[in-house]
């Protein structure tokens, strides 16, 4: 136990270090550092005037009425910031894979995959957090929801959860790299879904509605955690089902990573 | 000697650029598709459950067709040339392509000419085909498919012209994505690819019809959208559309030749 | 002298797909149960010292990397046993990583835009390096090599030939009992390839390390290995002290040089003017073979008798040089002399 906890403590220590250096790397590209940030405020910004241009035309989308739907747009900014913070460096390692870099990160005394993984900290998509914070809370005073420990503790856990299915996909789709020549297609691919999150899925028919619940499961970022707080007559089994299934998509991934990484090492030049 | 070297690189560039993306291609076809059932479900909720035939009067064929449309051509529109500024920048190679008899600027316009024949053929039409069956053989398939192909090469040209002007500033950063990306958010929106223009208020409408990003998507698709498009309205949308190929143009040529001493001041 | 690394009968065999071409062939090639193997390591034994600098010379595609893969612990053996300093490598990969450095020529493993020096910090977190033993040895690379310049300079910026030593010192900076160095000068030129011999023999000598090179240039081994193992289609074909192999190949270098003057057009000329020259500075040598294609003089030197650095002064003088290449002897033509010799 006292030796997990040092392996703990080691890991943090390098994150922190590694995570200071990219900061100042980043800061020392300033002009890059500000349009990269200015260009995510602005992304989000468009998404927000899209729904409400969209609600200048008529009133509700499937029952689901201006504010509400602003809820489930910043539940889902705020479900998809730590994959966009955290995990940057998973876009790029189908590069690193097929120039053969990725080689260099098999050699150090530490977790491959915490090594690659970490080696980057995506700072500039924080400003989408906050974006997500002030939409939500705005819409839940005009929703008019109520306020307590119990709730707000609810919707911590319920977004924490929801975060996990974006990363696993990301790290499922990324570890493609290691057995396919062109995983960045794949990459751009998947990375369009993260727009599908945002809206509700009783739109869709049960084909898609499965498909994307289960197969490509884009429906717990978003749509059925907000069910716990909004359209709660919609609310079913398959909420509380996200809660786990996202731990063992993450677990899985993670697994798929590892072995592709390790197979990769053996046969990359 | 020199163009001939380059008509080969081309050549060679569009031979890579397909062998390499030949399931990329399929991905990208199957990426539309999905966006395509995305806008189908959302437009097809709001119209049911609203309980409405015509919104700003637009019909829901109309609006799927419009939104089908327009993520159909993102293939053929869109441009990379931000990407390949941003790469012959930071390599030096620039001050190579400078010194060429062929102008940078048409060198670049041709290598994505080359790339977008290519999607046209593997995504446009098949996505095309699917949103015509979709919206129930709505498209009037007469004299305004031409009319419609002809203002999508204006279009390219002046999505092309956009992409340039903005990739003149890839000299002040390292990596383009920051840039690319807003110049996206700002064309997509504007343009009525994300939502179609009709449905934007009033004010909004009319300020965005003074800028050129409606040449880009809106002006086209307005081509299909009804058969009985009387002249005037045709001579309108394609002089609008040329008029802002030649402010670009004029836009991109000083912006360059600004950009240009800096970079041989920089040495490249 | 202890043994560090024991091979015995080592061999890795890979399962290649056959792949099919085109479009077509990448969809088939998702189903395709079309396999054929690959031996690229065939039964390979051999011991390596501790403290010794081993030369590991073989084509491209040899194996060279497949046998330093699983010496590293990132490969596990099809067959065979391998043991460094008594342990399995590939069992415990992250321990074994505390143990050895590595460098690879061509790709470099510090951070590209930070300052060498943060990169350096970076590792020294990873490894867990103490802080006595970090300003020693930061003390020591100092002598070594002026570090103020470079430490502070990103990796980004560097040249190549900076760079590696960079990567080379860093491989270092945990005091690893094996260092591997993967074609540490690829692509470097003469001075710099002697700067990058010199660091490598002077850290040996302190250090004491094991250091395992591989390379397909003879001008490596050549400068600081005292034994070489050749290895050919993942075979072990040589394994011995380097004089025994010079019978092969011999002192000989050939110096290229391109003269930067369109003044000149007669190549018999130049051919003519540099006999004379070396006839005037340099006695008794009267066997140099000189030639001059297209303003490229090519000079074959014994470097018994005299340096090419010294033949190049000479030229240098009296011809405005631009280019220059200084060519060993190619690794394959001593692989075929050794098969030669083999036979008789």
């Amino acid at each position: 136990m006292k030796n997990y906890f040092k392996k703990v403590k080691y890991y943090i220590h390098i994150y922190r270090m590694i995570l200071i250096q990219d900061l100042k790397t980043k800061m020392s590209f300033r002009a890059d550092f500000l349009i990269s940030s200015f260009s995510g405020i602005m992304l989000n910004a468009a998404s927000f005037i899209s729904i409400w241009i969209m609600f200048q035309n008529f009133s509700s989308i499937m029952n689901w009425n201006y504010y509400e739907m602003l809820f489930l747009y910043g539940f889902s900014l705020l479900a998809l910031t730590p994959q966009l913070v955290f995990f940057d460096n998973s876009w790029v390692l189908c590069d690193k894979v097929f120039k053969g870099d990725f080689i260099t990160y098999c050699f150090r005394p530490i977790n491959i995959f915490f090594y690659y993984t970490f080696e980057k900290i995506n700072i500039n998509a924080i400003g989408q957090f906050f974006i997500g914070v002030t939409l939500i809370t705005y819409s839940w005073i005009k929703l008019g929801l109520d306020v307590n420990t119990i709730i707000v503790f609810k919707l911590i856990i319920s977004l924490l959860t929801a975060s996990l299915f974006m990363i696993a996909i990301v790290i499922f789709i990324s570890s493609m790299s290691f057995w396919i020549i062109n995983a960045k297609g794949l990459m751009d691919f998947f990375s369009k879904f993260k727009d599908y999150t945002r809206y509700p899925f009783t739109i869709f028919n049960n084909f898609f509605k499965f498909v994307f619940s289960f197969i490509i499961p884009i429906g717990f970022v978003a749509y059925y955690p907000s069910l716990f707080f909004i359209h709660t007559e919609e609310l079913s089994w398959i909420s509380f089902f996200g809660v786990f299934y996202g731990i063992i998509l993450l677990y899985f991934s993670y697994k798929v990573w590892v072995k592709g990484a390790l197979q990769y090492s053996g046969t990359g030049s | 000697m020199i163009i001939k070297t380059g008509a080969v690189m081309i050549k060679a560039g569009i031979m890579q650029s397909f062998a390499y993306r030949a399931s990329g291609f399929l991905l990208m076809l199957l990426n539309n598709l999905l966006y395509l059932a995305l806008i189908y479900f959302l437009w097809k909720g709001i119209f049911n459950s609203n309980n409405i035939e015509l919104l700003n009067g637009m019909t829901f064929n109309q609006t799927l067709l419009y939104l089908g449309l327009a993520v159909a051509l993102q293939p053929i529109v869109e441009t990379y040339v931000i990407w390949q500024m941003s790469a012959d920048i930071l390599t030096g190679q620039i001050s190579l392509h400078i010194v060429k008899p062929i102008s940078y600027q048409t060198y670049l316009f041709f290598l994505m000419i080359g790339e977008n024949l290519i999607t046209t053929l593997v995504v446009f039409l098949p996505t095309f085909v699917i949103v015509y069956f979709l919206t129930n053989s709505f498209v009037v398939l007469s004299y305004n498919i031409l009319l419609f192909v002809i203002s999508i090469l204006i279009s390219i040209i002046i999505n092309y012209l956009v992409g340039f002007i903005v990739g003149t500033f890839c000299l002040y950063v390292q990596s383009p994505a920051g840039l690319d990306n807003m110049r996206m958010i700002v064309v997509f929106l504007l343009s009525g690819a994300i939502i179609p223009i009709a449905f934007f208020p009033e004010l909004l409408r009319s300020v965005v019809m003074l800028l050129p990003f409606q040449a880009i998507y809106n002006a086209p698709l307005q081509f299909l959208l009804s058969s009985g498009i009387n002249l005037n309205e045709i001579i309108h949308t394609f002089a609008n559309q040329l008029f802002w190929v030649i402010i670009l143009y004029g836009l991109s040529k000083i912006i360059w030749s600004i950009s240009i001493k800096k970079i041989t001041v920089n040495g490249g | 002298m202890d043994k560090t690394i024991e091979i015995n009968n080592l061999s890795k065999e890979y399962k290649v797909l056959n792949r099919k071409e085109g479009f077509k062939g990448a969809i088939l090639n998702l189903f395709s149960k079309d396999y054929k193997y690959i031996k690229a390591i065939n039964n390979v034994s051999m011991e390596i010292f501790s403290g010794e600098i081993l030369g590991i010379l073989g084509r491209n595609g040899a194996g060279k990397s497949t046998l330093i893969k699983m010496m590293t612990g990132v490969l596990k053996p099809s067959a065979g046993a391998l043991s460094i300093n008594g342990n399995t490598p590939f069992k415990n990969r992250k321990q074994h990583a505390l143990n050895i450095g590595i460098v690879f020529g061509q790709r470099s493993q510090l951070w590209w835009s930070l300052p060498c020096i943060e990169s350096f910090k970076i590792i020294k977190e990873i490894y867990s390096i103490n802080d006595d033993v970090y300003e020693e040895n930061m003390n020591f690379f100092n002598e070594l090599i002026p570090l103020n310049e470079l430490m502070n300079k990103p990796v980004r910026l560097m040249s190549l030939g900076q760079r590696v030593l960079c990567d080379i010192l860093a491989s270092f900076l945990h005091n690893p009992k094996i260092v591997f160095l993967d074609e540490p000068t690829i692509g470097l030129d003469i001075d710099v390839k002697d700067k990058i011999h010199k660091l490598i023999l002077s850290l040996n000598s302190k250090k004491k390390t094991t250091v395992i090179l591989t390379t397909h240039d003879m001008g490596d081994v050549d400068a600081i290995c005292k034994r070489i193992v050749i290895i050919d289609n993942g075979e072990k074909i040589y394994d011995d002290k380097i004089y025994k192999l010079k019978k092969y190949f011999g002192p000989n270098k050939t110096l290229l040089a391109h003269i930067n003057s369109n003044k000149i057009r007669d190549d018999s000329v130049v051919i003519t003017n540099i006999k004379k020259l070396i006839d005037k500075h340099i006695q008794l040598i009267d066997y140099l073979s000189v030639e001059c294609n297209n303003r490229w003089i090519k000079i074959v030197v014994d470097e018994n008798q005299i340096s090419v650095l010294k033949v190049l002064n000479l030229i240098q003088k009296e011809f405005d040089i631009d280019k220059i290449e200084i060519k060993e002897i190619s690794t394959e033509s001593v692989i075929k002399k050794i098969y030669e010799g083999k036979c008789l």
